[in-house]
């Protein structure tokens, strides 16, 4: 394909909004292919009441995220592929079932043991077990803003647990949409989480995963546990071996990971944590200084001591 | 100084700031009020109306049972209406009216209060504050608040039609919001702005007598009405003036003339709406009979359309319901009806589908006790009495509107973020609505008696009567939708484009026939220079003028174009000519001179009209220091004029001085948001070679506004 | 001002600063203990429970916060505040004999250099170090925790750090200072006429007799 970087996301941003005469640039194949898809699907408020469950169906799709998202190389076609030919759509696109591993185990770019661990680690989940196929990887993911932890820069780290966050806030947060699906019956989130401390800012700042899939890395982020077996001490984040560094900042590179410095300078940059971003130097010195100031006042009261007896020694004489 | 000394000179103070409190009380409770009445020459005395009078206990109840049989009359034939035949109609009545269940229905539950209470006698607001001193107010939050009840209505804007707060939606042409933060307030509203139709100005016109001579009179004088105050609540000799004054209130007098039941009472007399004449002067009577206090309740469309039929169908509507205000003009001094609708947009249920659902005006616009919102959206210089209340489909019809249709819901729905819900589903207005109204060329009316205004075009129709514009919900300090195209090129320019240009080739032809009519009366008149004038009116204005105005318009109003989110919405179309203050012209037209009534319509003179309206003491008061500092400095800088020149337009000699007649520099453009219809526009009439939506005017690049034309799925 | 000859008293320690003395110490305690529990915590560690060590903290915070502001307003209207007025000329010159003092003279049983008197009770070098403590240390150590309270007040952004990681050194490293202080202070108490002697007159107060001529 074709991609001139600077182009590109000029392109799209005029090209895909829904107003705009598709740009007839050589900018990138696949914007000429998808302009006639989001004359339409382009349209912010592209949706409907749906009338079996009552809510929106939302058909819009947000370009500019996409264009930012993992799955930006791809037209709409190249996985909306029968049915969708001509509009009116024909009547296979209404039975279209997509998944996300029908390209993903098949395709030799990604690494394959890595989505089999997802998969087994999904399956496992409460979500798959209390919901079985009701639950599927689009329950979370929005394959048109899709982007892995991994990709995302420093700065965005906010912007990323918002995000995931988001995903499980837009089931969680609305208790009687859970009835729907499960059949049970959860207290509000505000409720179950009361005796977080901070409860806004600790969302804010961490994901939902970090504590909800256990005190140990080795089951991944799908695996999401039942509530009983969430992460609850909280010396599991506040300490220098938080969970945290193996979970939220997985992800920096290795070589700030091992760096002495890299509690201090990426985890400080993004937050204070209390017990975990501890600077090394200014612990060593704070323990020398106690140490020397003790030693200093030894050192002295012993003095006074010696001479003390020394004098009532001498007046004993 | 000792103790003693001390003492009797802290006596001293205190007596002398009791003396000063009590003599500044004094002045601004009785001087001060009577100061400015006198400077503004209006005046206030009690208020008397001849239908209030006292009944006897047998003669309530006898009112009490025919108000009650009548209403349960009118539910029985409504529930009969079925029955074709009349005489099985008639016996089915009767059978309803005996029948216990249904007879059981108490419609009015002040007359059982007026009669636990002695009430044999309507005097007006007194009447009604015998138990609603106070009521309670649910605010935007959910919080209830006891207000004094005369207190709230006479702050809202049905009472005072004007506000010097915060909230309105309209934008100087200077760029500043009116009365935002950090500009001086001022009143402005419906009492002085300046409006497409001379003669409102509320304190020249507020309510007089016209000698009129209809052909079937046979020669003989017959008294007609006319005035603002035949729609507005005060019962006084001029508006509420007092309310637009620093440090001033409406005194008791006026406030005992509030017609509560206008609004309040459905089986309200329009026949008593007439104008009278006392020895302090002119002003309207109003229905206060015990019968019309007996049926109150909260306001009914009907109640409502008493006034505002006149901005819905119009005063020519016909098959209006019972009571309605065009079929009841007055027992006696009969008002005059204004032929040409102002909005074209009628309610009545077969116009309007919420009105067919049995919908009353309250559902959408909620009250907050007597506030009543107007929605966050307006281009007209309208005060708002609940600025941040939202008057919107989507509160009731979801962001998803479209259900049914299931191929093209989503699809449908999918124009919501660009295209207002009116701009489909109001596809035509009134045949009558106005759009040019000449009020310089009167013309002698037979049937009326009078010579009265001509309307060169009226249309209902899409791009002739009314128009598509951008609109984020912001408007020009004279009627101008604001909004821009949000992914347009930047060529979107309505106020040097769709607002100042008639080019459609049918409308220029009406226009051209219209003024070869008025030719018959006025044979100076020259055609093609008139058709010019209407279809062009930029041209009145010099060239410097108009570059004045294309470098405001970028400066100035661009900004507040690109604000929020635009949509498109339908505008109805309006422009007028009129006399004008030349001296106070600016880039967008020039201060508009009123006409006195009477002299207009009985002498068809306009020029003598406005030399007559302009003896009115407040004009006078307009062209002096005072008011031009208290407020026309300020009202003329949001304009687009640097200040207010305030230079008498009648000179020594008693003649029109600097005073010339124009058209709008731009035709206005007023909201429709009424006489919704269910089914809205198929994609044809707008996405395609003729269609309604001129893209180009809208300002898309030329190659989408080609491509929105001929939509591939279209073909 | 009077003239006598009279032998006057006056109590060195009044009530109400032995009182707020030893809860403010009780308050720095906890505060200490807690505070190194949250900053060492580690799962399984032998410090104080991460939550238990929170509420504490921020509860001992809260009143040794009112036990300062009870404490300054004391000291600006009992009068005690002279005492931590220090008078600028010869200032260097005193705390060098102070210090010479405590390295020297101490150990020659030579005489207190400044005895506590009605108008200094303290000496030159307690008199600076209680100035900066109770009027510099303390208050910034208040306002950076109180920062933890209200961080929406606090920026979320400064100098590209976080906003509350910059409260939070601040915080750490005042209270860093002020251990070190609390050893010295500890220490230096039992350098009065007897070992255990001012620890004494600060729990029963001491009444100082001078002669005035």
């Amino acid at each position: 394909m074709n991609i001139h970087p600077h182009l590109h996301p000029l392109a799209l941003l005029l090209g895909l909004l829904f107003f705009v005469t598709p740009i007839t640039t050589q900018a990138d194949a696949s914007q000429n292919k998808d302009g006639a898809c989001l004359r339409c699907h382009g349209m912010p408020t592209l949706s409907y009441l749906d009338p079996a469950t009552g809510g929106l169906r939302n058909l819009s799709i947000d370009s500019k995220a996409m264009a930012r998202s993992d799955h930006k190389n791809l037209g709409c076609r190249d996985c909306h592929a029968a049915g969708f030919e001509v509009y009116p759509h024909f009547e296979e696109a209404r039975r279209e079932r997509l998944e996300c591993l029908n390209c993903h185990q098949k395709n030799t770019n990604f690494p394959r043991a890595l989505f089999e661990s997802i998969e087994r680690s999904f399956t496992r989940s409460i979500h798959y077990q209390s919901m079985q196929d009701t639950f599927t990887c689009f329950s979370c993911h929005n394959p048109h803003d899709f982007r892995m932890l991994s990709g995302q820069t420093r700065a965005s780290l906010h912007s990323v647990v918002a995000r995931d966050n988001g995903a499980c806030r837009h089931c969680h947060d609305s208790p009687e949409g859970i009835v729907g699906r499960t059949g049970r019956l959860f207290s509000s989130l505000s409720q179950t989480h009361a005796w977080l401390p901070e409860t806004e800012r600790h969302w804010s700042k961490v994901r939902c995963v970090e504590c909800h899939t256990g005190g140990d890395n080795a089951r991944g982020g799908h695996f999401i546990l039942g509530r009983n077996h969430a992460v609850r001490a909280c010396e599991s984040c506040h300490s220098q071996n938080s969970i945290l560094a193996t979970k939220l900042y997985r992800h920096r590179t290795r070589e700030e990971r091992r760096s002495a410095g890299f509690l201090h300078s990426v985890v400080m940059n993004d937050a204070y944590v209390i017990g975990m971003t501890r600077n090394q130097w200014l612990d060593w010195g704070g323990i020398g200084l106690i140490v020397l100031t003790l030693a200093g006042v030894g050192a002295h009261g012993l003095a006074r001591y010696l001479v003390a007896r020394r004098t009532r020694h001498e007046n004993h004489h | 100084m000792n103790t003693g000394q001390f003492r009797q000179s802290r006596h001293i103070k205190r007596i002398a700031i009791i003396l000063g409190l009590g003599v500044t009380v004094g002045v601004a409770r009785w001087i001060y009020p009577g100061l400015l009445e006198s400077y503004i020459g209006v005046s206030n005395a009690p208020l008397t109306f001849a239908n209030s009078v006292p009944l006897e206990p047998r003669e309530f109840e006898t009112l009490a049972d025919s108000l009650t049989r009548e209403y349960r009359q009118q539910r029985a034939m409504a529930q009969t209406e079925n029955e074709e035949m009349p005489f099985a109609r008639r016996l089915k009545i009767n059978m309803l009216m005996k029948t216990g269940s249904f007879a059981k229905d108490a419609p009015y539950p002040h007359i059982d209060y007026f009669r636990k209470a002695g009430i044999l006698h309507y005097k007006g607001p007194e009447t009604c504050l015998t138990c609603h001193t106070t009521m309670k107010v649910t605010d935007e939050h959910g919080k209830i608040h006891q207000v004094d009840t005369m207190k709230d209505v006479v702050d809202s804007v049905h009472y005072k039609f004007q506000s010097s707060a915060a909230g309105f939606s309209t934008y100087g042409f200077d760029g500043r919001q009116v009365n935002s933060a950090g500009n001086r307030p001022i009143p402005v509203g419906k009492i002085d702005r300046a409006c497409g139709v001379p003669g409102s100005f509320t304190w020249t016109g507020w309510a007089d007598l016209v000698k009129t001579k209809p052909a079937h009179a046979n020669g003989e004088t017959e008294i007609r009405s006319e005035g603002c105050g035949q729609c507005h609540i005060g019962g006084g000799y001029h508006p509420a003036t007092e309310k637009m004054l620093p440090l001033h209130d409406a005194p008791a007098t006026a406030k005992a003339g509030i017609d509560c039941l206008i609004c309040h009472s459905p089986s309200y007399d329009m026949n008593e709406r007439y104008v009278i004449e006392d020895d302090n002067g002119q002003r309207w009577n109003q229905d206060r009979s015990l019968k019309a206090a007996l049926t109150v309740g909260p306001p009914t469309n009907k109640t409502c359309l008493f006034c505002h039929q006149h901005n819905m169908g119009g005063d020519l509507e016909k098959s209006l319901p019972p009571g309605a205000a065009p079929d009841n003009l007055g027992h006696k001094n009969k008002r005059l009806l204004h032929p040409g609708a102002k909005r074209g947009n009628s309610i009545q249920p077969e116009h309007d589908v919420h009105a067919a659902a049995g919908m009353v005006c309250t559902d959408c616009h909620k009250p907050q006790g007597h506030k009543i919102p107007r929605g966050t959206l307006g281009v007209d210089l309208v005060a708002n009495d609940l600025p941040g209340r939202k008057v919107e489909c989507e509160s009731c019809h979801t962001a998803a509107p479209h259900v049914k249709d299931e191929q093209e819901r989503a699809l449908l729905n999918g124009h919501v973020a660009r295209v207002s819900c009116e701009a489909c589903h109001i596809k035509k207005l009134r045949d009558d609505n106005t759009v040019l109204r000449d009020w310089i060329h009167p013309i002698w009316n037979e049937e009326e008696g009078a010579f009265v205004f001509q309307d060169v075009y009226q249309s209902g129709e899409a791009g002739r009567g009314f128009t598509f514009l951008w609109f984020n919900g912001n408007g020009s300090f004279l009627a101008n939708a604001l909004g821009d195209n949000p992914v347009g090129d930047g060529s979107y320019n309505p106020l040097m484009r769709q607002l100042v240009k008639i080019e459609d080739p049918k409308a220029v032809e009406a226009i051209r026939q219209a003024a070869t009519r008025l030719k018959k009366n006025y044979p100076d008149l020259d055609v093609d220079q008139y058709v010019r004038e209407v279809t062009d009116p930029l041209s009145s204005l010099s060239p410097e003028m108009l570059e004045k105005r294309k470098k405001m318009i970028e400066e100035k109003i661009r900004p507040i174009m690109a604000q929020g989110q635009s949509k498109i919405y339908p505008f109805k179309l309006f422009n007028a000519i009129m006399y004008e203050d030349m001296n106070n012209q600016g880039p967008f037209g020039a201060m508009i001179l009123p006409f006195d009534y009477p002299t207009y319509y009985e002498s068809g003179d306009p020029k003598a009209s406005v030399k007559k309206a302009l003896e009115h003491p407040i004009l006078k008061r307009m062209y002096e220091a005072p008011f031009k500092l208290y407020m026309m400095d300020e009202f003329m800088r949001y304009f687009g004029v640097s200040g207010w020149k305030a230079d008498y337009p009648v000179d020594a000699k008693g003649k029109l001085k600097n005073v010339e007649a124009h058209w709008m520099r731009q035709m206005g453009s007023l909201m429709i948001n009424h006489g919704i219809q269910k089914e809205g526009r198929g994609c044809k009439e707008c996405h395609s070679k003729s269609g309604i939506l001129d893209f180009n005017a809208l300002g898309y690049p030329p190659e989408r506004a080609e491509e929105l034309r001929k939509l591939p799925e279209l073909q | 001002m009077k003239t006598t000859t009279e032998p006057s008293t006056m109590e060195l320690y009044p009530l109400w600063i032995r009182v707020w003395h030893w809860s403010n110490a009780l308050c720095f305690l906890v505060l200490l203990a807690t505070g190194i529990s949250l900053h060492f915590a580690a799962p399984g560690s032998a410090l104080i429970p991460f939550d238990t060590a929170r509420m504490a903290h921020n509860i001992f915070g809260i009143l040794m916060t009112v036990g300062w502001v009870v404490f300054v307003i004391g000291t600006l209207t009992s009068g005690n505040g002279v005492h931590y007025r220090p008078r600028l000329s010869g200032l260097v010159g005193r705390l060098m004999t102070q210090a010479l003092f405590y390295g020297v003279g101490i150990f020659r049983h030579a005489p207190h250099p400044f005895p506590a008197t009605r108008e200094a009770k303290f000496n030159p070098l307690q008199q600076v170090t209680y100035l900066g403590v109770m009027f510099g240390a303390v208050p910034v150590l208040i306002l950076s925790g109180l920062a933890f309270f209200f961080h929406d007040l606090i920026p979320e952004r400064f100098w590209d750090m976080d906003g509350l990681w910059i409260a939070g050194v601040v915080h750490y490293g005042i209270g860093l200072f002020l251990t070190v202080f609390l050893i010295g202070h500890l220490y230096l108490a039992t350098a009065g006429e007897t070992v255990f002697g001012e620890f004494k007159k600060m729990i029963s107060g001491s009444t100082l007799t001078e002669e005035k001529p």
